[in-house]
């Protein structure tokens, strides 16, 4: 029966591999480029220091590295291990056709090696083979480095499948789906957690014990048996023995725990995710009185619903959480005496302000070219409906705006309490801020319009690879610009002076915009309330200027239709797409 | 006062090589139930996406109520409606959230928009279930709260692709009602369909369309006349005109011979 299952897996491969577009075959060809060159660097640099690393040194790389594989292989295969157990679109038939639950498991387990553990176990596997080969390894060496890095891709997968059976159990149906985009999430933490272990188990840094030659681990870690192992190998010494069988043990111990929760954990869990919940998802009851809305009211609040019932939208928030919810608990949680800080609020009110305009960029350019992508398969909506592209684009765009305005806002709120900043500054900085933020707000809407995609099953990604880059450059350019005449604003004219030595110290056109803010300043210094306007002014132009050219060439683009790729996601190996749908 | 609701005047439309709608010629006057019938790949689908906007054609014209919808959308747009096969609708908004949306946008006044909402809801049995997220519908679900978005804003035509798959039977019947009814005060509509039966007990005229090419239009008797006999269903029209028919003497061939063999 197994049989003609691979077979069956096999031909699926081949033929999607056969039928790709030449951009893809290209595509293939650059990212295998890629990797080569990427071995490359690493061989040779093997082949320079291979000699001057000690055994003690190679034990704990090797450990750490066994230890990276298996983060690795959860961090990427969790997400692609539910896909191939939950949602891929052959289980509506084969579970239907008269096959043991436990062999397609075992071919989806096969599929699931073929992605990221295989390429991970190939990619440690050619520098581990160099190695061997410039220190004159004993024979052994080799097959002992093949079967403990197999060992460790395989306890990496099973364990990834693992948590998915585990998890689907716990989860409710119903959020099945969104829940994985949060468990991406998730496993990112676990596993930084997990790379974090050598530092919490010693008093020591990671670096120092490894470069001292100093254990990372207790003696009873697994990743030191494949170490041992590998070790022993290179010197042809019959000592490993014992921690190959025991990584062998191990290995198979996942692989049967994972194995034994097959029926409950895939299939059920399988038709449970099908059957949906069985409780409806009940909305506050409607209020009979509530009035309709203006079209342009009506389309932004249908992007905020969406936005606001869908975890998987809230991950383009992240940003924040890892540039400011993380650090400011660490400030909080650190040496540094909350009252010394908040003396110099004329210094942590310009930084805050530069990060969390930072912050805007990433975010309202983000979710404003998402919002065409959005639109997916409810594309023909909007085109059936008598709404002009401009109502459709200041629509999308003030709700883009507004939602990450309102976020940053209140958490510079609290940012600014416990900084002591004054009442001048809150209200400086947050207006000054919602007139430069619609600008990258309309650039993002713009863009979006140009490149928008959509995945069934990967919503989140809506933005062409390419779009998005030009998005991320483009957002920080017209902050660049619009930031001058801020900068001017915020900082103090006494400044004026380190700038201008900061521009004769840099040349070229970066030394020429500081040389420009330095005469500012020094126009500020002598006579501060006009520059103050015209600084103002010029923000304003410019904000207002970009945020209008932008949303009425993306409601042109409205106008005349827009495209969206639809990206088919049923194969994880391929891009091919299905034709693009056109929106509006 | 104009009574076309619908003219389509040398629309076709071309997908590379391939002509999917070919020179299409159709008038369809005000208050009429036509029904669009076709085999699969026929061009029903891309002639509706053509009338409603949704499709550009490259050839011809479409007028919706006197309007060209290819030269003013928005004014056309205001006087149609279209359900297509697939509801693809918001996931994330309830069905009311979704209903109150068509209705912002066609500046529908609220009085009138809670009593509309509420009558369409009833027609569809739909009330109880109002409040949930579109997205734990049923196909037929999804289906009947585009048909309540559909006429909320009373359109003066309605377009509907294969409006009857997966409905039950109650609210299909509901459906046939209501567009009859809507048609009697002067709404028109435009249905494709599979299902013969329908086009047959509802529709005042029919077209048959093949290859891009209409190949019969007319009322059932008109049909029935055009091809000699008083007694044809339309399904042996059907089938006769689309070349079915050799498909079901082979089908009859093959069970005769499985048959024989027991």
């Amino acid at each position: 029966m197994m049989k003609p299952l691979l077979k069956n897996q096999w031909k699926i491969i081949t033929n999607t591999l056969q039928t790709q577009s030449l951009k893809n075959y290209i595509s293939y060809v650059i990212a295998f480029g890629f990797v080569a060159f990427f071995l490359f660097l690493i061989c040779r640099g093997i082949w320079e220091i291979s000699d001057a690393i000690t055994q003690p040194v190679l034990f704990g790389i090797l450990s750490y590295g066994f230890l990276m594989i298996i983060g690795f292989i959860l961090l990427l295969g969790l997400p692609q291990v539910f896909k191939h157990l939950y949602s891929a679109t052959d289980l509506n038939l084969l579970f239907t056709l008269p096959i043991p639950t436990q062999y397609i498991f075992w071919m989806k387990y096969f599929q699931s090696f073929i992605g990221i553990p295989f390429f991970t176990f190939v990619f440690c596997l050619i520098p581990l083979i160099m190695y061997g080969i410039v220190v004159e390894a004993h024979f052994l060496y080799y097959p002992v480095a093949f079967i403990v890095l197999l060992a460790f891709t395989i306890i990496g997968l099973s364990l990834a499948y693992l948590f998915n059976l585990i998890l689907i159990q716990i989860i409710p149906a119903s959020k099945a789906n969104e829940f994985m985009t949060m468990m991406s999430v998730l496993s990112g933490l676990f596993v930084y957690l997990l790379l974090m272990l050598p530092n919490w188990m010693n008093n020591q840094s990671m670096n120092e014990l490894l470069l001292s030659g100093l254990p990372l681990f207790p003696d009873w870690f697994p990743v030191n048996w494949g170490s041992e192992a590998i070790i022993h190998a290179s010197h042809g010494s019959i000592h490993l023995l014992l921690p190959t069988l025991m990584l062998l043990l191990l290995t198979v111990i996942c692989m049967v725990l994972s194995t034994s929760l097959v029926e409950k954990g895939f299939r059920t869990g399988w038709i449970r995710l099908n059957e949906g919940s069985s409780q409806k998802k009940k909305i506050k009851k409607r209020q009979t009185s509530h009035p309709l809305s203006h079209p342009v009211i009506a389309v932004g609040i249908k992007e905020w619903y969406a936005i606001k019932r869908d975890m998987r939208e809230w991950l383009a928030f992240m940003p924040m959480l890892f540039f400011m919810i993380f650090p400011l608990i660490g400030f909080l949680n650190g040496d540094a005496k909350l009252n010394d800080i908040r003396v110099f609020n004329e210094v942590s009110w310009p930084i805050a302000q530069g990060a969390i305009l930072f912050l805007h960029a990433i975010l309202n350019g983000t979710l404003a070219a998402s919002s065409i992508g959005r639109e997916g398969s409810s594309a023909w909506i909007l085109r059936v409906l008598p709404l002009p592209g401009k109502y459709i684009a200041i629509g999308k765009l003030w709700i883009s705006w507004l939602t990450p305005f309102v976020l940053l806002t209140f958490f510079e709120i609290i940012v600014g309490v416990i900084l002591g900043w004054t009442f001048f500054q809150f209200i400086t900085g947050i207006v000054i801020k919602a007139v430069i933020s619609i600008g990258i707000s309309s650039i993002g809407l713009w863009l979006g319009t140009t490149g928008a995609k959509y995945n069934p099953e990967n919503p989140q990604a809506r933005l062409k690879f390419g779009t998005s880059i030009i998005l991320m450059v483009l957002s920080y350019v017209y902050i660049f610009f619009a930031l001058i005449p801020y900068v001017i604003l915020i900082i103090p004219a006494e400044t004026a002076s380190i700038a201008a030595e900061v521009s004769h110290d840099i040349s070229g056109f970066f030394g020429a915009i500081i040389g420009i803010v330095a005469t500012l300043l020094a126009w500020k210094a002598s006579s501060p309330f006009i520059v103050g306007i015209l600084c103002i002014i010029v923000m304003l132009i410019i904000s207002s200027g970009v945020a209008i050219i932008f949303t009425m060439v993306s409601a042109r683009r409205m106008d005349r239709g827009i495209e969206i790729d639809f990206v088919n996601g049923t194969k994880a190996i391929s891009g091919r797409r299905t034709p693009s749908k056109r929106l509006y | 006062m104009n009574t076309t609701s619908i003219k389509l005047t040398d629309l076709s439309k071309v997908y590379g090589k391939y002509e999917a709608v070919k020179n299409l010629q159709l008038e369809v006057p005000r208050g009429e139930l036509f029904g669009f019938l076709g085999p699969n790949g026929a061009g029903k689908t891309s002639t509706i996406k053509m009338m409603t906007g949704l499709l550009e054609p490259t050839k011809g014209t479409v007028k919706v109520a006197g309007i060209n919808i290819w030269q003013d959308p928005l004014e056309a747009k205001k006087r149609i409606a279209y359900v297509p096969d697939q509801p693809n609708l918001y996931p994330k908004l309830t069905g009311w959230e979704y209903l109150q949306f068509i209705a912002s946008v066609f500046r529908i006044p609220n009085k009138k928009f809670q009593v509309k909402a509420e009558e369409l809801l009833h027609i569809f049995s739909l009330t109880n279930r109002v409040d949930e997220l579109i997205e734990s519908y049923s196909h037929g679900m999804k289906q009947k709260i585009a048909i309540c978005g559909a006429l909320i804003h009373e359109p003066d035509v309605l377009f509907l692709d294969e409006p009857t798959v997966g409905l039950d039977p109650n609210s299909a019947r509901s459906l046939k009602k209501l567009l009859r009814e809507l048609c009697d005060h002067g709404m028109t509509a435009f249905v494709s369909t599979h299902i013969l039966e329908i086009a047959e007990q509802m529709c005042d005229r029919i077209g048959i369309i093949l290859e891009g090419r209409i190949i019969a239009l007319g009322t059932m008797g008109e049909l029935r006349e055009h091809k000699g006999s008083t007694n044809r269903s339309l399904e042996d029209i059907f089938l006769e005109l689309t070349g079915g028919e050799d498909q079901q003497a082979l089908i009859s061939e093959i069970s005769k011979t499985d048959q024989g063999d027991k």
